[in-house]
C-alpha cells in the first residue's frame, strides 16, 4: 500500500489470538454464532432502503390490473414477484414484511380469480396494502429508502413497443430492473444473465431503450401512455401527493445528477493529473533502466578486464611456481652434494691423521735409530 | 467504522466483497461459510434472483475471537456486481470498515472490472471515503479459465494503490482464505489504530 496512506501496522500474533481456520465443515453442520442486534439492524436498513425499489414493478403491475380487467399474464407476473420478494424478506427474518406481502399477494390473486374489472373497494384495500407495505420499507430504512434514480419505468416507457413483450417486462421487473435508467447502464451480459433472457432479445431492448427520448417519459415509440387511475377521492390525494414526492425527488435527482457530473469532471481531472503523473514516472523509470544498462556495460566491461588480468596473473603464477620448484630440486641436490663433500672431508681429515700419526711413529723411530747410532759411534 | 459495545466487550466490523457481476464475490462467500468453524460463524443470508444472482445482497456473521481482549465479529457482505444494482450496492458501503475487490480475470471482463473499481470509489466518495484510506484487498479470480489477462496487467490498470492483491480460483476455494486473512488483518490493524486500543 501507498505510504500516504497511513499504513496499518502488521499486528502481533497475541494481539489477534484467532483467525478463522479452514476445516472440514460444511453447510449442514449447523451455524453456532446468533446475529448481533446490530448486524440484524444493519441488515434491516439495507433490505429497507433498496425495498422500495423492488416495490416499484409491483405498483407498475398493479395500475395495470387496477385500470381495466386484469390480464392474467399480469396478474401471474405480479403474483410471481410479491412471492419472490416475499422469500427474501422471510430469509433476512422479517416476518411483518413477509406476512404483508403474502396478504397482498391473496389479495391480487383473489382479484385475478374473479376476471372482473376491480371495484372501488377493491383499489382501495390493494393500493392501501401497497401504502402500508412502502411505509414499512420506511420504517425499516430508518428514513433512507427511496433514493433510486427517477427515470421513467421499463412500464412507462416500453409497454406496448411492437418487439417488447410483455413476458419480457416482467421477467425484468421481476430482477429488480425496473427503471429506463438501470438498462441505460447495463451490460447485455448482465441483463441476460439476472433475466434469462436470449441475447438477441436484450440487444433488442437496449436499442430500445438507448432510442428513447428523455423528454418524454410517459411515452415510447409505438408505446402507449399509462392510463390514470379512476381512483376514489382519498386515493388520488394519495396518488397526488406521491407523484408530488415524484417530481420533488425528481427535481433532487437532477441536482444529484449535476453534482455526479461535476464529481465526474473532477473525477476526470484528477485521472488525467495521475497519467501525467504515471507518464512522467514511465518516462523517468525508463531514464533509470538505461541508465542502470550503461551501469551493468561498465560492470561488465571492468569484469572483463580483470578476468583478463586475473588470467594472466594465474599464469605468471603458475610459470614462478614452476621455476620455484626446479630451484627447490636444485637447492636439495646441492645440499645432498654438500652432505657427501662433508662424509668425504672427514674420511680425508681421518685418512691424513692416520698418516699424520704413521709419519709421526716413523719419524720417532729414525730419531731413536739416530740416536742409537749416535751412541755406538761414541763409544 | 465498526460497532462496539462497550458493555460486552465487543467489535463489530463490516467487510464488503465487492466486483463486477458474475466476478465470483458470492463464491468466495459460499467457500469461506464452508470452511468456517460452525460455532464461530453464523447463517448464510443469500437472496438471488431466480438465475441464482444476487439480488439484494450476501450476508454472514463471523466471530474472529478476541483481539485486545475484545470479542471480535466481522459482518461479511456481498454486493450485486451488475451496474442497475447501484443504489443497493450504495447502500451496503455506509459504514464499511474492509474491502474485497473482486476481479474477474477473463479479458472479456477487463473493461468491467475497471468501471466496477471506479464505481467503488465513487460511491465510497458519497460517504466522504476514499478508497486510499480505507483498508482493502484485490483478488484476481478465475485464474484457472482460458482466455484470462496476465496478473501484472490486471495489476497495473486495477491495483494504482497497490494494495495486498491475491490470484484466486474462488470455485476450488484457491486463495480465498489468503485474501480474507490479510484483508482481517488490515481491518483489525487500522481499527486497533483509530480506537486506539
Amino acid at each position: 500500500m501507498s505510504e500516504e496512506h497511513s499504513e496499518p501496522r502488521e499486528l502481533q500474533d497475541d494481539e489477534l489470538e484467532l483467525l478463522p481456520e479452514e476445516t472440514d465443515s460444511d453447510t449442514d453442520a449447523g451455524d453456532g454464532l446468533e446475529i448481533d442486534a446490530s448486524q440484524t439492524e444493519e441488515i434491516r436498513r439495507i433490505f429497507g432502503t433498496t425495498l422500495p425499489q423492488y416495490l416499484e414493478p409491483v405498483e407498475e403491475m398493479l395500475e395495470q390490473i387496477l385500470t381495466g380487467k386484469p390480464s392474467p399474464d399480469t396478474v401471474s407476473a405480479l403474483a410471481g414477484t410479491l412471492v419472490s420478494l416475499s422469500q427474501a424478506a422471510s430469509r433476512v427474518g422479517f416476518d411483518e414484511v413477509v406476512q404483508q406481502l403474502d396478504r397482498f399477494h391473496d389479495r391480487v390473486t383473489a382479484l385475478g380469480e374473479r376476471k372482473r374489472a376491480a371495484s372501488r373497494g377493491d383499489r382501495e384495500t390493494i393500493l392501501g396494502a401497497l401504502f402500508d407495505l412502502k411505509d414499512m420499507a420506511q420504517r425499516l430504512s430508518g428514513g433512507d429508502a427511496g433514493t433510486s434514480e427517477r427515470s421513467p419505468t421499463i412500464f412507462q416507457a416500453l409497454r406496448g413497443a411492437e418487439d417488447i413483450g410483455e413476458d419480457v417486462l416482467q421477467k425484468l421487473s421481476a430482477a429488480g430492473l425496473t427503471r429506463v435508467e438501470q438498462l441505460r447502464q447495463a451490460r447485455p451480459d448482465e441483463v441476460a444473465a439476472v433475466t434469462g433472457l436470449d441475447a438477441g432479445a436484450v440487444q433488442r431492448l437496449l436499442d430500445r431503450v438507448l432510442a428513447l427520448d428523455d423528454t418524454a417519459p410517459g411515452a415510447t415509440e409505438g408505446g402507449a401512455r399509462v392510463e390514470q387511475l379512476p381512483l376514489g377521492a382519498d386515493a388520488l390525494e394519495k396518488v397526488l401527493e406521491r407523484k408530488l414526492g415524484e417530481q420533488v425527488e425528481a427535481e433532487a435527482a437532477l441536482e444529484e445528477a449535476r453534482d455526479r457530473i461535476q464529481r465526474l469532471r473532477a473525477g476526470v481531472k484528477r485521472a488525467r493529473r495521475r497519467l501525467k503523473e504515471l507518464s512522467q514516472r514511465s518516462r523517468d523509470l525508463d531514464a533509470e533502466r538505461a541508465d542502470v544498462a550503461r551501469q551493468r556495460a561498465h560492470r561488465a566491461e571492468a569484469l572483463s578486464e580483470a578476468r583478463q588480468a586475473r588470467d594472466a596473473l594465474e599464469l605468471r603464477y603458475a610459470r614462478q611456481a614452476d621455476a620455484l620448484r626446479e630451484h627447490n630440486e636444485q637447492l636439495l641436490e646441492l645440499r645432498r652434494r654438500r652432505q657427501q663433500l662433508s662424509r668425504h672431508d672427514a674420511t680425508l681429515d681421518e685418512e691424513v691423521e692416520q698418516l699424520v700419526s704413521r709419519v709421526r711413529g716413523l719419524l720417532d723411530r729414525v730419531n731413536e735409530r739416530g740416536r742409537r747410532l749416535d751412541g755406538t759411534q761414541k763409544r | 467504522m465498526p460497532v462496539i459495545d462497550v458493555k460486552k466487550r465487543q467489535l463489530i466490523c463490516k467487510l464488503v466483497y465487492y466486483g463486477t457481476g458474475l466476478g465470483g464475490k458470492t463464491t468466495n462467500l459460499r467457500h469461506i461459510h464452508k470452511k468456517s468453524n460452525p460455532k464461530t460463524r453464523g447463517k448464510l443470508i443469500s437472496l438471488e434472483t431466480e438465475s441464482e444472482r444476487t439480488l439484494f445482497f450476501d450476508f454472514f456473521p463471523l466471530s474472529m475471537g478476541k483481539v485486545k481482549g475484545m470479542e471480535t465479529r466481522f459482518s461479511f457482505y456481498t454486493v450485486p456486481g451488475q451496474s442497475f444494482y447501484n443504489l443497493t450496492r450504495k447502500t451496503i458501503l455506509k459504514d464499511v470498515d474492509g474491502v474485497v475487490f473482486v476481479a474477474d480475470s477473463q479479458e472479456d471482463r477487463f473493461e468491467a472490472n475497471i468501471d466496477s473499481y471506479l464505481n467503488l470509489q465513487e460511491n465510497l466518495q458519497t460517504y466522504k471515503v476514499g478508497l486510499g484510506d480505507l483498508p482493502h484487498v484485490i483478488q484476481y479470480n478465475k485464474r484457472d479459465l482460458d482466455d484470462i489477462v496476465p496478473v501484472e496487467e490486471l495489476r497495473k490498470e486495477i491495483n494504482t494503490l497497490e494494495v495486498p492483491d491475491f490470484e484466486a480460483i474462488a470455485l476450488k476455494g484457491d486463495g480465498v482464505f489468503e485474501t480474507l486473512r490479510t484483508a482481517v488483518k488490515l481491518v483489525i490493524a487500522r481499527v486497533t489504530k483509530d480506537l486506539e486500543l
